[in-house]
Formats: structure tokens, sequence, C-alpha cells
């Protein structure tokens, strides 16, 4: 099997295709080598108990988590390989679908069109219509029942106007007016000639919507083919009624092929093929026993399922064993769709050539739409609020207090014993007082939380089958959560210029150094003293990041972020260690301050910048190798 | 970088471990190379002689200052010698230092509550500490040589020769251990060190090192030593150095208009003393004991009977008893220094010595 070079021409690929796909948790064989072949235009049934790793395959097709062994390919397309370019055409959820509770349905769906790029945005009503949801789309989805969400979920995977749709138990959940609505949507779907790939222990959804099934049982595929071929397989049963049962009684167990021959009630009852019967029928004629009712019972797939995955139960066991030796060989003689006549010629009824270049050349969104979206997300969560008005009531508190004890003598430092002469000596105090513990705490706040808050709702398998892939999502992350940092940085400064210029005017204000610098100059000082802390706080960002994707726990990272801080700060204070201190992230807040000397010190600056790169940058990097291979599961 | 995730796990680590190995070997190397070499062996006399042909434009310097000397001194944190306590001068400091060529020199000392700027401009020693917002002037008196001239000085000397040199070690040997050039580097410079240790014992003082630069002669490090510590118990160091002209601009210091000013006198009596603070009606006496390193110094004073102890920073010091009077004593790793007021004289005693030296001498007075 090739790694999924993308097909040719205008050749279709198969919609999927697994082999060997294995996935083993330390000692758990959860999937255990499964082919599959879903072909354009199935509705393919994905059939198994509880636990017998229909999720866990439907994760490694999509590219959530990575086989131990094997490949999946969508449309010829390895995820491993093409990432978020693979599920192009390509939509669904795995489990429930998940989004972000804080945020209303159509903000949602907002959200992923715009990580689905193209035209998704355009069809966000549309799909609202679909679903039934429209009425309810401006509230927020934290206050979803379960069956709208499901709808939102079916709402979210057509926007992608997908030709291969997934669903992972899609009814789960649902009553029975909900149930009957989703297999009505589903089959409508199917009649559009989506591809439809249906998990579900549901066999009544299954017999009712699907043409072809698999069905795993402990993590291997017992069967894979059309449903009829199984149900044929399964053993046809027959009903005789004649003329002379006594005499066909004796025939039927003459005959060759024909087998459990029983009486009962409602006549003669036997199991054979179509040809031992046609057989049998010649035989009565002959001896003219007159035919008067010979009708075909077939299997139930209940009957059929529990054979293959209880191994028993009104199946006979050699048709069992039939069933299973044809899973091995089907998925072993399974053509490439592209080399199967009859699949191809149905395939292309299916989809036209023309809407190939829909498939190949879908626009993906760019990082920046990303980010913008990330910055949306912040801006709806009360965690944002709770940190930026920290910002703002700290320097009001503080300007609050020195305007009513003013006129007492005050040595801490140079801006203090003048804050009342300028108002810009507040910002440097504010800096000064700040960049130890409260500026740390807010960029802990959000860097700690920004990839583990997808984890805690579950959304970040919602946004990685969109059309981002994973390093675009962890790039836009870790610059919203700068973009935070950088602005829990700058309020506080603007509002303390703002306060003190208000209560004690803008005057000139004396450096570190005693120099006495013009109030414009102060005030770009000011400025670039700001901007230069925020070096050491982007690196803090960075180890914040990192917790947050290796812990994928939002309370862990923003502690570990900030406690990590707090330990910096004590192992400074030990004796005996003045040889790291330089070295060590907690002193870097301060090198802003030689920007704060005439002439000015940029030693402590460039050392700042890569003392700061050596925390920062492995962190960054360690965090995005944990996000790209980690595997996406829950939720 | 898809790759990156079909890599397998054992080869990712391997790629890490790889990098990281690349980049300690980097740093490393760097280190290496910017650690400077170290210059040949040679007589101390050859070295000092061949240092002091360098010439250089001018230096700046990032310096360190490790001050150990109150570490364990018992001072009380408010008031002035709290002031006193957070000094960077005896905390201890980073900072900068410029040398003009023609001998202007400033040092800055910084710290969060104010830097400590020491400025000579060829005629007078400024001492601005903007965390009290105080200036402090010295101008030492001009001899008669140099009464006629305005200017710093340019720059040019004579380089002595090595016998002269010789001859100079040869005579501070007579007093002191003089240790030979010591090959080593200093800010990455190559640099030589040299430590004058005193002969005689029963002192705290353990002795000075001095590095200078093997090629520019200008001096990287200085320590003073206790003989207790290993560790140097001051120390002025240069972590970075370059060379070249330095701006005008950096030797003005430009107080606030509200700083206050301190104009401090000449030596008077052996004391020095600041003008606002004198006014006690008579000069103090000076005598010594003991000599060499180990001398205690003496200096007594009369003190109206009204008036308080004018020794405001030594008030929060540890009490010793001295016949039955309280005083107040300032224990150092490089010496000690005592206080007590007794029948309308305050006497003042200090030297390289244990505290209980210098008790035994006050109790004898």
């Amino acid at each position: 099997m090739s790694d999924g070079a993308p097909p040719a021409g205008g050749e279709e690929a198969q919609p999927v295709k697994a082999r060997g796909l294995v996935k083993r948790y330390n000692d758990v064989l959860a999937v255990d080598h499964i082919d599959l072949n879903v072909r354009g235009g199935d509705v393919y049934g994905f059939l198994g108990p509880n636990g017998a790793g229909k999720t866990t395959t439907l994760r490694m097709i999509l590219g959530l988590i990575t086989p131990t062994e094997g490949s999946a390919e969508l449309f010829g397309r390895n995820p491993l390989r093409y990432g978020a370019r693979a599920l192009n055409g390509v939509a669904g959820f795995v489990e429930a679908p998940r989004f972000y509770p804080y945020l209303t349905g159509r903000k949602n769906l907002q959200l992923l069109a715009a990580l689905d790029g193209d035209d998704a945005a355009a069809r966000i009503e549309e799909v609202l219509d679909i679903v039934e949801l429209a009425g309810r789309a401006r509230h927020r989805v934290g206050g979803y029942s379960h069956g709208m969400r499901q709808r939102l979920g079916i709402a979210a995977a057509l926007l992608r106007q997908p030709r291969l749709l997934i669903l992972d138990e899609p009814a789960t959940g649902l009553d029975p007016a909900g149930m009957r609505d989703m297999r009505t949507l589903i089959r409508r779907l199917a009649g559009e000639g989506i591809t439809v790939l249906l998990s579900s222990h549901q066999l009544p959804e299954v017999q009712e919507l699907c043409d072809r099934v698999a069905i795993v049982d402990s993590g291997r595929v017992v069967y894979e083919g059309a449903l009829a071929d199984l149900r044929r397989q399964g053993g046809a049963s027959y009903r005789l009624r004649t003329s002379d049962d006594t005499r066909a009684l004796q025939l039927a167990r003459a005959q060759d092929g024909i087998e459990h021959v029983s009486v009962g009630e409602h006549g003669i009852g036997i199991q054979a093929d179509e040809r031992h019967v046609g057989e049998l029928s010649l035989a009565l004629g002959r001896t003219g026993v007159a035919i008067l009712a010979l009708t075909p019972e077939l299997a139930t797939l209940e009957d059929l399922f529990f054979s293959l995955t209880e191994g028993g139960n009104g199946v006979r066991p050699d048709v069992v064993d039939r069933m299973s030796a044809t899973a091995g060989a089907t998925a072993a003689s399974q053509p490439d769709a592209a080399s199967q006549p009859d699949a191809t010629s149905q395939r292309d009824a299916a989809f036209p050539p023309a809407a190939e270049p829909a498939l190949a050349h879908r626009r993906r969104p760019s990082t920046l739409t990303v980010y913008r979206w990330e910055l949306r997300k912040l801006t709806r969560q009360t965690r944002t609020y709770l940190g930026l008005g920290l910002m703002i009531v700290l320097p009001l508190i503080f300007v609050v207090f020195e305007s009513l004890h003013h006129g007492h003598d005050r040595h801490e430092n140079v801006f203090a014993a003048e804050i009342t002469q300028s108002g810009l000596a507040t910002p440097v105090l504010m800096l000064l007082f700040m960049s130890g513990f409260f500026l740390p705490l807010a960029a802990a706040l959000v860097s700690g939380d920004i990839v583990a808050n997808e984890d805690g709702n579950g959304t970040l398998k919602t946004i990685l089958t969109r059309s981002v892939d994973r390093g675009q999502v962890f790039v836009a992350k870790a610059l919203a959560a700068m973009t935070y940092a950088a602005l829990a940085v700058f309020l506080p400064a603007a509002v303390a210029t703002i306060a003190g210029a208000a209560s004690w005017g803008f005057h000139p204000v004396t450096t570190f150094s005693g120099t006495v610098v013009s109030a414009p100059e102060a005030l770009l000082l000011v400025l670039a003293a700001n901007a230069v802390y925020l070096i050491p706080l982007f690196a803090l960002v960075g180890i914040g990041v990192l917790l947050s994707t290796a812990t994928r726990n939002s309370a862990a990272a923003v502690v570990g972020t900030i406690g990590l801080v707090i330990l910096l700060f004590i192992v400074a204070q030990i004796p005996g260690l003045e040889a790291i201190q330089p070295y060590m992230l907690t002193e870097q807040f301060q090198a802003w301050q030689g920007l704060l000397r005439t002439p000015t010190d940029w030693g402590p600056i460039a050392h700042s910048a890569w003392v700061c790169a050596l925390y920062g940058v492995p962190a960054l990097i360690a965090a995005y190798l944990t996000l790209l291979r980690r595997d996406v599961a829950g939720g | 970088m898809n790759i990156l995730r079909r890599l397998p796990l054992s080869r990712l680590l391997l790629l890490c471990a790889l990098v990281i190995a690349i980049g300690v070997s980097a740093t490393a190397l760097a280190y290496a190379l910017g650690s400077g070499p170290t210059p040949p062996p040679k007589q101390l006399a050859q070295a000092i002689h061949d240092a002091l042909g360098g010439q250089v434009e001018g230096t700046s310097a990032s310096i360190t200052l490790t001050d150990h000397l109150l570490e364990g001194a018992s001072l009380a944190s408010g008031g002035q010698s709290g002031e006193l306590t957070s000094n960077p001068l005896l905390t201890g400091a980073s900072g900068r230092l410029w040398v003009a060529k023609d001998g202007r020199v400033r040092v800055e000392l910084q710290s969060q509550q104010g830097d400590t700027q020491i400025l000579y401009d060829g005629h007078t020693i400024s001492l601005y500490d903007a965390a009290t917002n105080t200036l402090y002037r010295y101008t030492p008196p001009a001899s008669e040589d140099e009464a006629g001239s305005s200017t710093p000085t340019d720059g040019q000397h004579e380089i002595p020769s090595v016998s002269k040199i010789e001859a100079a070690i040869a005579h501070l040997s007579t007093h002191a251990d003089v240790s030979g050039a010591t090959p080593t580097d200093v800010a990455g410079q190559p640099a030589y060190t040299v430590r004058v240790s005193p002969k005689e014992s029963g002192s705290l003082f353990g002795g000075v090192e001095l590095s200078f630069d093997a090629v520019h002669g200008v001096p990287l490090r200085a320590a003073i030593y206790s003989s207790t510590t290993a560790t140097p118990v001051i120390e002025l160091a240069a972590t970075e150095i370059s060379y070249g002209q330095v701006a005008d601009s950096v030797f003005e210091i430009n107080p606030p208009a509200s700083a206050k000013i301190e104009e401090i006198t000449g030596p008077s009596s052996g004391a020095t003393h600041t003008e606002h603070k004198s006014g006690a009606g008579e000069k103090p006496n000076l005598t010594t004991q003991a000599r060499g390193p180990a001398t205690i110094a003496i200096i007594e004073s009369k003190t109206k009977a009204a008036a308080k102890s004018p020794s405001v920073p030594l008030e929060g010091l540890p009490k010793v008893t001295i016949n039955g009077v309280s005083a107040s004593e300032l224990r150092t790793e490089l010496g000690t220094l005592l206080t007590f007021e007794r029948s309308g004289v305050r006497y003042l005693l200090a030297g390289s010595v244990t505290p209980a030296a210098i008790e035994t001498v006050a109790r004898g007075l």
C-alpha cells in the first residue's frame, strides 16, 4: 500500500482505505489489524459492541491518534502525512460532538467555518435550517440538550460540504423522534451522493441505512462486506407447505444439500442454499407433491451480529465460520476502488469529475484566521477579564492610595521618592511592583489554559478535524497567549500613566541614574521598558503553553507556571547560588531597568534576550512536538 | 513538519538529544572562545612593564562589586542605618565603569533603589546616591605642580623601566609578600594577577589581589581578602570590557536640582569630616597603638554635655560594655570599629583586628 500519495488527475480515490490498523495502549490491544474499505457512495455500517475498537479506529482514520501499526487513507491521503489536507471533503464527528460551551451555536459554527476556509461561512444558516436549530442558534451551547448538540454536530459536518461523512453513534442519547429524524437526515445525505461511514451499535439503524458493513469484535474485523451477502451467508431458511407433507418430508431428508429438516405447525422447515432448494422443488414435482408455499426466512442482522460477536444464538456455527473467513478474504482480495469496474461506475455516477477540484484544492484558512479566532475565544471567557481586571485595578488602587497619603516621605526607590512630582513615575513604579508576580500571574492564567482548555471542553478533536493543521493551531494559540500577555503588561501601564498624570501631572522624571528626563522622553522610556519586559514574559508564556499541552489540565498548568516563578525567586535567594542567578528567568524580569539608566544599559537587555530564548524556545518546541504527536482522545 | 509526527519516538528523542548536544557543544565552544587566551608566563616586573606600554583611547566595562564587609554585622534597618545597608557600595552590585584616556573615571553601581554614581573628572571626586538624592563632592587639595593645570591629564606618561619596577617590587617585598604574575583571563582578556599579602600576622587584613590586562595594562579586577576567609571580602571585577573612545557625555552627571549637596573637606588632624557635621568645637586627637597592619587608631574628641552622640549610623550596632560604659561595635571581616562616650569624651577605635583585641585596648583607655 502506498503512503497516501494523492491520486493523479481526476481519478477518485477510495474514501476510506485502512490496512492493518493496530492500536496498542501499553498491554491493551484496542485495535488488532483492522482493514476497512469504504467505497464511494457507500452507506457503510461500522458495527460492534461497546469497547470493540470502533471509535479508536475512527480516530486513527481521521488522524486524531497515531496507529501503532498500519495506515489509513482518506481519498488516497494519509492524515499523518498530509495533515489537514487529508481531511478535504471529509467531515463528521467521533464520539459525541463537542463545542465551546461559552459560545452560541452560531458562533461555534462561524468558528468552525473559519477553520474550514472556502465558503463554509456562507452555509451556516442553511445547515442550521437543515438540522432545525436556527431558532436556538443564538443561545450558548452550554445550555443545549444532548440531542441539540448531536444536531449541531451534523450541522458542523455539513458546513464542509463533505463527500465522506463519518458519524460515530449519531443517534446515541436521542429520543425516538430524534433518532427517526437523524436516520431520515442520513438517508437524505446518502441519497445526495455522500459516502457515509456510520459507526453504531444500533442494529436497526444499520440495517435500515447501510448497504455495506464491517463488524468488529475485540479489536478485530469479523466481517466486512455487503449487508445482503452477510444475511445470505447467514444461511437461508425456508418454510415449505405441500399437498403431502409426509412424502415431502421423506424427500427433503433424502435430498442432498438439504439440512436441518424439521416439521412444525406451519409446515416443514429446511435450511439450504437456493440451488438445493430448487432441486428439492423439482423432486417434489416429479413425485406428484404440489408445493403450496415455499417461503424464504432470512436471518436478521441481530442474529448475525450476536453470532459473530458472541459466537452463537440462532445461526449455525459453520455459517459463523464461513462469514468470519469471508471477512479476511474480503479484506485481502478487496481491490482498490479505481480498479473495480462496478464500483468505479457507481462512484462516477455519484461524484462527477467536475467536483474533483473542490476536493483537491480546498482553500485552507491562514494561521492568521486561526489566531483571530483564538482571540475571539479569549474575549468570551471570564478568566480573560479576571486577569485584565486585576491589571486595571492594581494601578488605580495604587494611585488612590498615594493620593490619600500624599506628602509622606518614601525612599523605596527614586521613583517612589518622586511619585507626587510626576505622574510618569507611576507606570515605572507599577512595573517594578507588578513585574515579579502579578504580570507573570496574568500571563500564566491564559498560557496555562490555552491548550488544556480545549481538552477540558473536548474541542481539540473538533478543531483538528477541520482544515487546519496542528501546527497552525499551535502557532495561533501561542500567539494568542503572547498577545494576552502583552495586553496584560501595557494595560496597567496605560492606566497608571493616565491616572498618574491626572493626579500629579505630566512632568519630567528622574531615572535610576539620577538623570532627569523630559516628560515625552519619559513616556517613550515607559513604553520601551514595558516592551522589554515582554521578553521574559514571552518565555514564561512558552513554559505555560508547554505545561498546558503536556498536562492537559488548566489548573495544573496555571499553578505550575506561576509556581515555577515563585520557585525561581526562592532559589535566587539561596546563598551560594550567585553563579546561576544571572541565568534564572525571574532575574530577567528586571532587564528593562537598563533603559532607565543614562547612558542606556543594553547589557542586561541583550543578556535577557538570549537567556529568555534558552527558556522560551525549547519550551515552545517541546509544546509543539507534544501537541503534534499526541493522541487526541477523550471528549 | 508532519515528518515529526510520523517519526518513531525513539528517533525523535535521538534527534532532540542530538540538537541538545550540538547546542551544548556550541555553547561550550563559545564559552571557551569567549574566555580568551591566557598570556605567556612572565616575571612580574616584565609583565607590568609590557602592560603599561599598551595604550587605550578609553575603557567601557560591565563590572560587579562584591562586598561582604558588613555581612553578618547587625546594622539597624531603619533611618540612616537602613540607607547605609541598602547602599550598593556596601551591599555589592553590578554596574558599569568608564575610563577616559585623560583620566576621567565614572563608576555606576546599579540598584533598584537608585544607582550610586562615582565620578572623577580630574579634579573632583563626586558620589551621587540616587536613592537619597544626595551628591557628595570631595576636591583633593591641589599639589603645587598641579596648581597651574586646569585640565585632566592627557594620559601620556613615561613607562618605567623593568629595573625600576623590580626595585619598587623589592622595596614592597620588605613589608609584604608579593606573588609573581599569574597568567589568567578576566572578562575575556588575557591578564596577569598579582597578590600582595602583609608579612606580619595579627591582622584581619589578608591581602589584596590585582588583575590587569596583559596587553593594555588596564586593571580588570581588584580584591581585598581577609586573613580568615579564602574568598574576597570586597571585589571589583570587570565582566565585559571594551576599549575605545568614551563619549564626554558619559562623564557628566546631572543630579536633579533638588539634590542635597554635601561638600567634603580634606583631612584635618587625621580625620575626614563633612562640613555640616563639624562644629563640635575642638579638634579630635588621633593616636595609634601597635604597628603594621594590626595598628589600632584611636580618635578622641570632646563632646558638649548636652549634645547627643553624633555617630548616628553607628547607633544601631551591637552593644558591648567597656569598663561599665555601653559601647557600639561594628564587626567586619576586615576589621573592627568601636565607639563609646565617657566623661565628655567620645572615643572611636578602629583597626584591622578582632573585636577582642580592640576591646582590650578600649578597656585600657
